[in-house]
């Protein structure tokens, strides 16, 4: 080190520095987690509307399956009309 | 690094990037952004610190050392970073001291300031200087000596009544 001035420092010194907010160590902990920490142990935010939405899609999507998978077994067995559209 | 690691790394050295940040820019929120910056830097790119070239605690202050001079770049892109500066005596009847000293030391160009910064309130050597610097070790002495005579001329009044006050002038 360079000869120095203790003057100089002792007064330098009386210039403190502020505490770090509390909220610093929240800010660069939390979001830097890993993707395969994130798959394994991660949560999102859903709002409701969008959650209620999601319901309603399923529950229409399960409903028009349960529907449909009748009407098409029989065609397949059956049918001599392929070529007419009859069937 | 491990998460485990890298907490480590940020609790053992938030507050040293911290001071430094803060003296160099004067704001407490650019002093926390550019801890978070940096640590954000080296937990995406943790290979970059090779252990064998220096402390982390040099490697992380050379970060936020660039991270500082970028922001000054961007708010003042026409200014020298290491000028011909020649403080002249604050003021200082207003001030209080702290207050003084804290506008002298951020009167300084930014490649003085760092170097008075680091070698007055973090105690670190010239050659860890340079290191954290990226610098040559002539140039960081230069930095220092022109940066502690600047300081002398802009707080004389308060190192002379200091000198009076303690019989050591």
């Amino acid at each position: 080190m360079e000869p120095n001035d203790p003057q100089l420092r002792d007064l330098l010194r009386e210039w403190q520095t502020p505490a770090i907010s509390p909220d610093l160590d929240a800010r660069v902990l939390r979001p830097h987690r890993r993707w395969s920490s994130f798959l394994l142990h991660g949560s999102i935010r859903v709002p409701v509307p969008v959650a209620y939405c999601l319901v309603v899609l399923l529950i229409v999507a399960g409903w028009r399956m349960s529907v449909r998978a009748p009407q098409t077994v029989p065609c397949v067995a059956d049918c001599n009309h392929a070529l007419t559209g009859a069937c | 690094m491990t998460d485990a690691e890298f907490r480590d790394a940020f609790h053992g050295h938030k507050d040293v990037v911290h001071r430094f940040a803060y003296r160099m820019t004067g704001s407490s929120s650019a002093a926390e952004d550019i801890v978070q910056d940096c640590f954000l830097i080296l937990w995406r790119k943790p290979t970059a610190y090779d252990s064998g070239r220096g402390r982390m605690q040099a490697f992380l202050l050379g970060i936020a050392r660039n991270l500082v001079l970028k922001r000054w770049r961007d708010e003042r892109p026409h200014e020298e970073l290491d000028d011909s500066f020649a403080g002249q005596p604050l003021n200082i009847r207003e001030d209080g001291r702290a207050e003084a000293v804290q506008r002298a030391i951020l009167l300084l160009p930014p490649l003085q300031r760092e170097a008075v910064v680091l070698a007055e309130y973090e105690e670190m050597s010239l050659e860890e200087i340079a290191n954290a610097t990226a610098a040559d070790l002539a140039a960081v002495k230069s930095r220092l000596h022109r940066g502690r005579q600047n300081l002398r001329r802009m707080l004389a009044p308060l190192l002379e009544s200091k000198g009076a006050f303690h019989g050591t002038k």
